[in-house]
């Protein structure tokens, strides 16, 4: 099912019928650009390296391509792959459309790039290249050290002109790192640059979930011995223990709103999910009180209700309660072990873990247990789905290559490529909302 | 072989070694001609003549050019054969059916026109059109841009 985003357009036809069949030099009958959803039907682009001088234009160019290929919406055509001469221009009639036809090429996104009084600056002009026509054009203009955010809003504004849908390159991961021997919370952008430690520590953080507005992070350490719930405060720089009850302080998820924190608490030697205030940790309510583990829970879009994980029924299913714990109601209903639910954003999908034959992947069911999808298979473990802030991707990591990196997957699962580089030790990913660029 | 003595009926054996044309033949997998008058391209060239009828053209038409003085034309810009070797090949990956159609001025030997359809089978072109000039001497074409 595709949206067609730019309407036909019929220009007069001109026919000459004279003895040799002459092909006019018409306008385009049909201008037509098909789009679909990431992955589905990639849109091959051209994108010619920046004209200008002085700036980073080699870096520039490599964020720009690299954001267009992680979208998935596009295939970016070889570089090479252009008749144009060297001299050409940006701007309509400064280069001739005749140059890209037979690349192929539906969508030609040109760029300038200079640096002048210690800002850089960037045009980014977007042209239909079958219809001869402009479909959009902005400047962007950044510090001189902000060129990897100049990319990302360029390839941003790509992505928005020709889908009509924004992107996610003002969005990070935070995620646990492995990389010096220690499970450490870490914050990385979303083209897998950037990355940034959060704890050092020394000690086991697991599982951070950001909140709703990208300023702070739920986690858990083991920092003082027990698994207590802290909260990173990326704003003030400052980190806060909110639980250290005794027993375990788990999978805390901020409420859509922030103001609720929902976490794993230990009852009687039995986890049980309870709501507690970000702030001080005073407790707010206990939502669950069965036998078995009751834990993961997470938010649906609007706050009312909250999906988990519980064992009332003896395995560990994904169930979705009301936000004050009532109305309990079972999700999965196959496989023997489902568990890490996250509610899309559209409230219209819980994505999860399942394990099958040996192995776990991801799948997504709707809220009323129908529609089950799988979106990983046979390729390694795939856990702990995030969806990105418009629900158009999922985030998960995965060993399919060996080390642990995270992926991010189309909802058709067509388009699923590694984000994170080098050797692995990439887990528990949360998508964070878009942020400022 | 051909050369290696009298036949037996006295006479000498008169092959033409066709083993070249034979290769260029089979790495060409499709030949076709088409008539020039709708180029809009403006290298100009004194085409081979030919009675062949003209084959429909699309837009998206991609012409490789090379004068008499072995300049060599993608469109209507001028690249030196190493970077046109590159450029073609790049297209010919991205848009594998995409045609092409050679113009070689009238004037240029033979070998290299076989050597600039090699260029284009090298570069991966599947699709290769001959332009020449329909019929008679007609008068120039148009002045180079």
């Amino acid at each position: 099912m595709s949206v067609r985003t730019l309407a036909a357009v019929f220009a007069p036809l001109f026919l000459v019928g004279c003895g040799v069949a002459v092909a006019q030099d018409a306008p385009r009958t049909n201008v037509l650009i098909e789009i679909g959803r990431p992955g589905e039907r990639a849109i091959p682009i051209a994108i010619p390296l920046p004209k200008g001088t002085g700036g980073p234009n080699d870096e520039f160019w490599a964020i720009v391509r690299r954001d267009l290929e992680l979208s998935g919406w596009f295939r970016i055509l070889d570089a090479n792959a252009s008749m144009e001469p060297a001299g050409a221009g940006i701007r309509l009639g400064e280069f001739d459309f005749a140059d890209w036809r037979p690349t192929g090429a539906a969508v030609l996104a040109k760029t300038l790039l200079t640096s002048a009084d210690d800002k850089l600056r960037t045009e980014v002009w977007i042209y239909g290249v079958d219809g001869a026509e402009k479909l959009g054009a902005k400047a962007f203009s950044a510090p001189t050290s902000g060129v990897r955010g100049l990319a990302h809003r360029a390839a941003d504004f790509i992505v928005e002109t020709v889908t009509k849908q924004r992107s996610f390159f003002d969005t990070k991961f935070t995620f646990v790192g492995n990389f010096s021997g220690n499970k450490e919370i870490y914050v990385v952008d979303a083209d897998g640059a950037g990355r940034r430690q959060i704890t050092k520590n020394g000690s086991i953080n697991l599982k951070p979930k950001w909140n709703a507005t990208g300023t702070a992070i739920a986690y858990t350490s083991y920092v003082a011995g027990n698994p207590d719930l802290y909260v990173a405060d990326l704003g003030k720089g400052q980190i806060r223990r909110v639980s250290n009850r005794s027993g375990i302080n788990t999978g805390g998820s901020f409420s859509p709103l922030g103001d609720i924190l929902a976490l794993t608490l230990t009852v009687g030697g039995d986890s049980e999910i309870f709501t507690i205030d970000p702030y001080v940790g005073r407790e707010i309510a206990r939502l669950t009180a069965s036998a078995g583990i009751d834990v993961s829970p997470s938010w649906s879009p609007d706050g009312s209700k909250l999906a988990f994980v519980s064992e009332r029924s003896g395995s560990p299913q994904i169930y979705q309660m009301n936000a004050d714990g009532s109305g309990a109601k079972r999700v999965t209903f196959s496989g023997s072990q489902n568990t890490d639910p996250a509610w899309s954003p559209a409230g219209d999908r819980i994505a999860f873990v399942g394990r099958e034959s040996g192995h776990f992947d991801v799948f997504t069911v709707r809220p009323d247990g129908s529609g089950m999808d799988r979106v990983t298979q046979g390729s390694g473990d795939n856990e702990d789905p995030s969806w990105s802030p418009d629900g158009q991707y999922i985030a998960y990591s995965s060993t399919r290559d060996g080390g642990a990196h995270i992926w991010i997957s189309s909802l058709d699962h067509l388009h699923q490529i590694k984000v994170t580089s080098g050797g692995g030790g990439y887990t528990n990913p949360s998508w964070s909302n878009h942020l400022s660029w | 072989m051909g050369m290696s003595g009298p036949s037996r009926d006295g006479g000498m054996m008169a092959d033409i070694n066709v083993t070249p044309f034979v290769d260029v033949m089979l790495v060409l997998l499709i030949i076709f001609m088409v008539t020039a008058p709708l180029m809009t391209t403006g290298v100009a060239l004194d085409l081979p003549r030919a009675e062949a009828p003209p084959l429909g053209a699309d837009e998206d038409q991609l012409v490789l050019s090379v004068t008499g003085e072995e300049k060599y034309y993608l469109g209507k810009n001028e690249f030196p054969l190493d970077e046109l070797k590159l450029k073609l090949s790049a297209i010919a990956k991205e848009n594998p059916d995409q045609q092409v159609f050679v113009r070689a001025d009238g004037k240029l030997a033979y070998e290299k026109v076989l050597q600039l359809l090699a260029v284009a089978q090298n570069a991966g072109v599947a699709k290769v059109g001959l332009v020449t000039q329909p019929g008679a001497v007609s008068e120039g074409l148009g002045e180079a841009p």
